[in-house]
């Protein structure tokens, strides 16, 4: 008998195991799965009837909490890039410059220490009050005083209402311009807010509730079924620039990209929003057999990379640094990252699609030979034939490869980090990883305050690269009046001088032609490597909708979209 | 009944020298890249991961990172935990009293999470994952020896011995323990197969040792290279296949001798 209840065990055991197998899509080619063909199984979306050429309703999905009604919202404050509730003053266009969306036109003075914003008349807010320039000055002290963000320290020193129309931002130093790039993706709870509803509020993060989701953004916040996660937003009909052509929109929140990838497959959402995150490429097999649904291929602006160490004594070496860079596989390091949907990157970290990205640079290429011929020109020779090479000096040489932390890319560091270090050992280096940093305060110490990392796996965000570069991450001061401080490690005068033209230029032609001349400078002195650009899937449905509209790298739920969308 | 007992140790027999032998066995150098996400072929009979590797050869590496844990950390708390509720049950009194309290205190943390705490916050090496295991998971033996200790304590044998003035610490490790091998085997098998399942877990959640394989982290790439919704069974499958089999082995070793005792 117990032989037999084994024997039963065993079997469940087996079964329980093939119904994992079967929960996974075939990977061939079109597969046989009722998803392959949707029309039989697919049922339109009951929430996407359509009146005239307006959509009643679009679904999104996104990888977001809705914990609270306020400005500090998970979900609000990444819509707010977008200008989405609470509108900002500016906005990115389809290709990241900045264009005006609260303001009517933004000015900026010739030596870039002020811009001056000039507004409509009848502005309104989601309650029917209307917009003044005391709201706009009361947000934007709220931000200097009370918020305090870096976007706010660094660059704005004061803020003047002129008349009934328009308003001046001071400046720290000349700086205007990447001040505007940088408001747009501030923190959290750094919108524009209503002054006659938030002015007598003591504690901002705790006043929540329908009035603290007042804004003047194209939406106006409706209601969240917390059974659901079902956020529902509808649009305002006041709205400055014209009602948007999407009447309602819900947001169906989600755990993790997986539950994504599902809702597509159920045909529960229609598009997704996640700032500067789209699904990865290893997602894309599960979604091509879709019907109707475009996989929305967008490159990601920012991209992994390999930082340097500038206050270490080894990695400040140019001739070594260049020899890591020969002695990458960077076609490997590629298909880690993304699969088949990553390539290697190019000289100089920045990512394609970015402003001022120098096309010209080669892209990523592996020598091994050249690595090692590197080191031995440089005095990096084995010298006690223990397979790995020696300082100078004839001490021992070890560098430490340590991943980032991260909840969410943890992992994926630490897979470039194991080719890193093959790859570094290949050539004779006595790489090692970094197995003490196993949480964001051991990171955050090693990384930003010790310093004391030698080579870094870690990444450039978007966000970053569209505000001001990734050089923003590698540099460790920069600005006219040399007072702004960054995240980086390197304070070499020319990098120092290059970074500050960026943070100093007073329009895009200025911002292209600094980024240009950064990404040369970081080709040539290697202060970083781009370990792959990847592409990131926003799928949007094509079926039932048209004329979907785009922000480079965040896909087809974008500002533009809710104005111009219809129904097919 | 030796023979019914030798068909439930030779599966472990071979986990073992999988384990032990695994630097012979495996095709490849785990750790060697060649071309990522092959399917099984001759070459690489369960395919490579994203970054190239033969999942096969991780599978086998794999057994020895999971032998290890289950088995050191078994053998601590086992010991650690026999020990402690024997001296409990022993002396009695108020050092039997401190001893419950802290066990009950020890078995009201639940022990996965605590795990996973404690990961987070020490060096991420499979000695530490060991220490994580043995500090979480002692008590539940503890517990049982006490019980039976304090049942054994009355008894004939152990009297005498009290009477003829043996040493508290000769009596426990001479006479006591001894007459409860059965149960701390028993506990000490369950111990092997709840170490095996935490330390998969722990390293399917990435917080494993960054210089070793596991299954755990086998299942953890596949997880996350979407190996699962694509439906890469050859990279899914085998690992969890191999942490179900390896425990119900462990348990079926368990059933045995309980059967035997």
């Amino acid at each position: 008998m117990k032989l037999w209840k084994r024997f039963f065990g065993l079997a469940l055991c087996i079964a329980l195991m093939v119904s994992l197998a079967a929960c996974g899509s075939p990977s061939e080619e079109g597969g046989a799965s009722p998803d392959a063909s949707p029309e039989e199984s697919q049922t339109p979306p009951d929430a996407a009837s359509v009146s005239g050429s307006e959509v009643e309703l679009l679904n999104v999905g996104c990888i977001y909490e809705f914990d609270v009604e306020s400005p500090y919202c998970d979900l609000i404050k990444y819509l707010s890039y977008d200008s989405f509730m609470y509108a900002n003053l500016v906005r990115y266009d389809a290709n990241n410059e900045v264009v005006p969306c609260l303001c009517e036109r933004y000015e900026i003075a010739e030596d870039g220490t002020a811009v001056t914003f000039y507004f409509k008349d009848g502005i309104r807010w989601h309650d029917g009050e209307p917009l003044t320039m005391e709201d706009i000055e009361f947000s934007l002290n709220l931000w200097l005083n009370v918020l305090k963000p870096s976007v706010a320290l660094r660059y704005m020193k004061d803020v003047e209402v002129l008349d009934e129309t328009s308003i001046r931002v001071n400046m720290q130093s000349s700086c205007a311009y990447v001040f505007l790039r940088h408001m747009i993706m501030s923190s959290a709870g750094c919108v524009i807010y209503p002054k006659h509803i938030w002015e007598g509020v003591e504690d901002l993060k705790s006043f929540t509730g329908k009035e603290a989701m007042i804004g003047c953004g194209p939406y106006v916040y409706e209601s969240y079924d917390s059974e659901a996660k079902i956020a529902y937003f509808n649009r305002f009909e006041d709205y400055h620039e014209g009602a948007p052509s999407v009447k309602r929109i819900a947001f169906h929140l989600y755990e993790s990209p997986e539950s994504v990838v599902m809702a597509y497959k159920n045909r529960e959402i229609d598009c997704m929003f996640q700032y500067a995150a789209g699904l990865a490429g290893v997602y894309v097999p599960a979604l091509q057999g879709l019907d109707g649904l475009d996989i929305g291929e967008e490159v990601n602006l920012g991209s992994p990379i390999l930082e340097f160490n500038f206050k270490d004594t080894l990695t400040q070496d140019l001739e070594l640094r260049k020899a890591v860079y020969s002695a990458l596989d960077y076609e490997l390091l590629a298909a880690a990252n993304g699969g088949e949907y990553c390539v290697p990157g190019g000289r100089g970290v920045i990512s394609p699609g970015n402003i001022g990205y120098a096309e010209d640079l080669p892209a990523n290429c592996q020598d091994v030979e050249e690595a090692k011929r590197l080191l031995d020109a440089a005095g990096y020779t084995d010298q006690n034939g223990d397979g790995f090479r020696e300082n100078r000096d004839g001490a021992e040489m070890r560098i430490m490869v340590s991943p980032a932390y991260s909840a969410s890319k943890g992992t994926l560091y630490q897979r470039l980090a194991e080719v890193v270090v093959r790859d570094l050992q290949n050539v004779g280096l006595n790489a090692y990883l970094d197995e003490n940093v196993s949480n964001s305060d051991a990171w955050k110490a090693r990384f930003s305050q010790n310093k004391d990392f030698q080579i870094a796996i870690t990444s450039c965000s978007q966000g970053v690269a569209i505000i001001d570069t990734v050089n923003q991450g590698l540099v460790e001061k920069a600005g006219s009046d040399g007072t702004l401080t960054w995240n980086g490690t390197n304070d070499t005068p020319e990098y120092v001088e290059i970074f500050s033209k960026i943070i100093d230029s007073k329009n895009p032609e200025e911002y292209a032609a600094a980024a240009d001349e950064s990404q040369r400078y970081l080709a040539e002195e290697m202060v970083a490597i781009s370990l792959g650009v990847e592409s990131m899937f926003y799928p949007y449905n094509i079926a039932d909708y048209t004329d979907w509209s785009f922000r480079s790298g965040n896909g087809a739920f974008s500002y533009d979209t809710w104005f111009t969308l219809k129904i097919k | 009944m030796k023979g019914k007992w030798r068909k439930r140790v030779w599966p472990l027999a071979v986990l073992l020298l999988t384990a032990v032998f695994a630097g012979q066995l495996a095709p490849w150098d785990p750790w060697e890249m060649t071309v990522p996400f092959l399917r099984p072929c001759w070459a690489h009979p369960l395919g490579t991961n994203d970054v190239g590797q033969d999942i096969l050869s991780e599978l086998l590496y794999g057994a020895r990172t999971s032998l290890l844990v289950g088995v050191a950390a078994a053998l601590v708390t086992t010991a650690f935990g026999s020990f402690f509720g024997a001296c409990a049950a022993w002396f009695g009194g108020w050092a039997d009293r401190c001893a419950t309290v802290l066990i009950n205190m020890a078995l009201a943390v639940p022990s996965l999470p605590l795990v996973i705490v404690l990961s987070v916050f020490l060096k991420r090496s499979v000695w530490n994952l060991i220490l994580c295991i043995c500090l979480t998971s002692w008590a539940g033996t503890a517990r049982v020896v006490r019980a039976r200790a304090m049942q054994l304590r009355e008894m004939g044998f152990l009297r005498s011995c009290r009477t003829m003035g043996c040493g508290s610490l000769y009596t426990i490790t001479r006479h006591l323990l001894p007459n409860l091998k059965e149960l701390i085997f028993t506990k000490g098998i369950l111990s092997v197969a709840s170490a095996i399942l935490t330390e998969t877990s722990i390293s399917y959640l990435g917080l494993g040792p960054l210089t070793s394989k596991s299954w755990g982290t086998i299942l953890n790439d596949a997880f996350r290279a979407g190996g699962i919704l694509n439906g890469y069974w050859w990279w899914y499958l085998p690992p969890a296949a191999c942490i179900s089999l390896t425990v119900f082995c462990f348990l079926s070793l368990r059933d045995g001798r309980e059967k035997k005792g």
